[in-house]
C-alpha cells in the first residue's frame, strides 16, 4: 500500500518519524514544509516540499494545486497527519479520491482538540488523539490507542 | 552536556535563551543551545538557530539532560534516549507562541513524574532542576501500542 505521510515541519514530523516502524513494508511519501531536514527525508521516502503559508487566499489556492499534482504522481491508498494545517489540502484531495485518512492529534495536545483537527475530524476515517483525557472534548469518533511519549 | 531546544517555530523564545546563558555563568558544564529566532549569543555557550534531524538525534544521545520547549518534538526523542527532561513552555503572554497548548503538554508531564516543569526560567530555577534531576521518573519509549494499532490498521485495508 502507499502511504503519504503529510505534516508541518517542526514537532509535528519528529513525532512522524519516531513511529516509522509502524509504516515497515508499505511505499511512503512525505509532504511537509522545507527546513534543515529536507535530506534527512529524502533519505526515507520521496519528499515535497511547501514554503510555510498563511491565511491568504491566493496562496492557499497554490497550496491546494500543489497538494493536488503530489496526489495524482503519488496515488495513495492512504494518509496520515500528526497536523497541521498542511494536512487540509491533502485530506481535501483525498476525501475527493476515496482515500483513507487518519489525523493523530498532536501529543502536546491534552484537553482540547486543534483547529486542523476539528477542521478535519467530519472527513477522516479515523480520529487518534494521543492523551485519553482528550476523549471527552474530542467526538465519538476519536479513539485513544497510545502515543508517541 | 546539557542540551538546549527551543524547536523551529518562528517566534523568539528569549526567556529560555537568557536564562541559559546565565546559567553557563554559575554552572560549569558543556551547554549546547539550538536557539532558533532567538539571536541572543553568549562566550559560554555553543549556540547555533537549527540544524538537522541527525544531528538533533546525536546531541540528544550525548547530552547527559535535555532542556526543552514543551513541545511534540524533543520532548519526545529525549524520552526516546532515555533523558531526563527540563520543560519550559512557550507563552502566549511573551509573544512566544500563538497560544498556550505548550502547558498542556508540560503539565501533563509534570503530573506523571517524566519532567521537571519550569514557566519561569532564570539560571537559578534551571540550577535548582538540574540539582533535583535525579526525581525524574525514566520511562522511555512508549510509543508500542500505538505502533501496533498502526500496523494492524494498515495492514488490514
Amino acid at each position: 500500500m502507499k502511504i503519504g505521510i503529510v505534516c508541518t515541519q517542526g514537532g509535528h514530523l519528529t513525532e512522524s518519524l519516531l513511529i516509522m516502524e509502524a509504516y515497515e513494508g508499505h511505499d511512503l511519501f512525505i509532504a511537509t514544509h522545507p527546513s534543515m531536514r529536507d535530506e534527512d527525508l529524502k533519505k526515507i521516502a520521496p519528499s515535497y516540499f511547501y514554503p510555510v503559508f498563511t491565511s491568504n487566499p491566493f496562496k492557499m489556492l497554490g497550496v491546494f494545486i500543489w497538494a493536488l499534482r503530489v496526489m495524482l504522481k503519488e496515488k495513495p491508498q492512504m494518509l496520515v497527519s500528526f497536523g497541521a494545517e498542511i494536512a487540509i489540502p491533502y485530506f481535501f484531495w483525498g476525501k475527493l479520491f476515496g482515500v483513507k485518512l487518519m489525523y493523530i492529534e498532536c501529543c502536546a495536545r491534552v484537553y482540547d482538540i486543534s483547529i486542523t483537527g476539528k477542521m478535519l475530524y467530519p472527513i477522516v476515517d479515523e480520529f487518534l488523539v494521543q492523551w485519553p483525557q482528550l476523549l471527552k472534548v474530542a467526538g465519538p469518533k476519536a479513539k485513544y490507542r497510545g502515543g508517541v511519549l | 552536556m546539557i542540551l538546549v531546544t527551543v524547536g523551529t517555530h518562528v517566534q523568539k523564545f528569549d526567556r529560555l535563551v537568557k536564562a541559559v546563558n546565565g546559567l553557563a555563568e554559575i554552572h560549569d558544564e558543556e551547554i549546547v543551545l539550538q536557539r532558533g529566532t532567538s539571536e541572543i549569543d553568549s562566550d559560554k555557550v555553543e549556540g547555533f538557530a537549527y540544524t538537522t534531524g541527525e544531528h538533533m538525534e546525536e546531541l540528544t544521545k550525548r547530552a547527559r539532560v535535555v532542556i526543552s520547549q514543551a513541545s511534540s518534538g524533543a520532548v519526545p526523542t529525549a524520552f526516546k534516549y532515555n533523558k531526563p527532561v527540563i520543560v519550559v513552555p512557550r507563552l502566549k503572554k511573551y509573544n512566544e507562541h500563538f497560544n498556550d497548548h505548550q502547558i498542556q503538554l508540560a503539565e501533563a508531564l509534570e503530573e506523571s513524574g517524566r519532567v521537571i516543569l519550569i514557566h519561569e526560567p532564570t539560571p537559578q530555577s534551571l540550577m535548582a532542576a538540574l540539582n533535583n534531576i535525579d526525581s525524574i521518573k525514566i520511562l522511555g519509549d512508549q510509543s508500542a501500542p500505538l505502533v501496533a494499532y498502526l500496523r494492524d490498521y494498515f495492514s488490514s485495508l
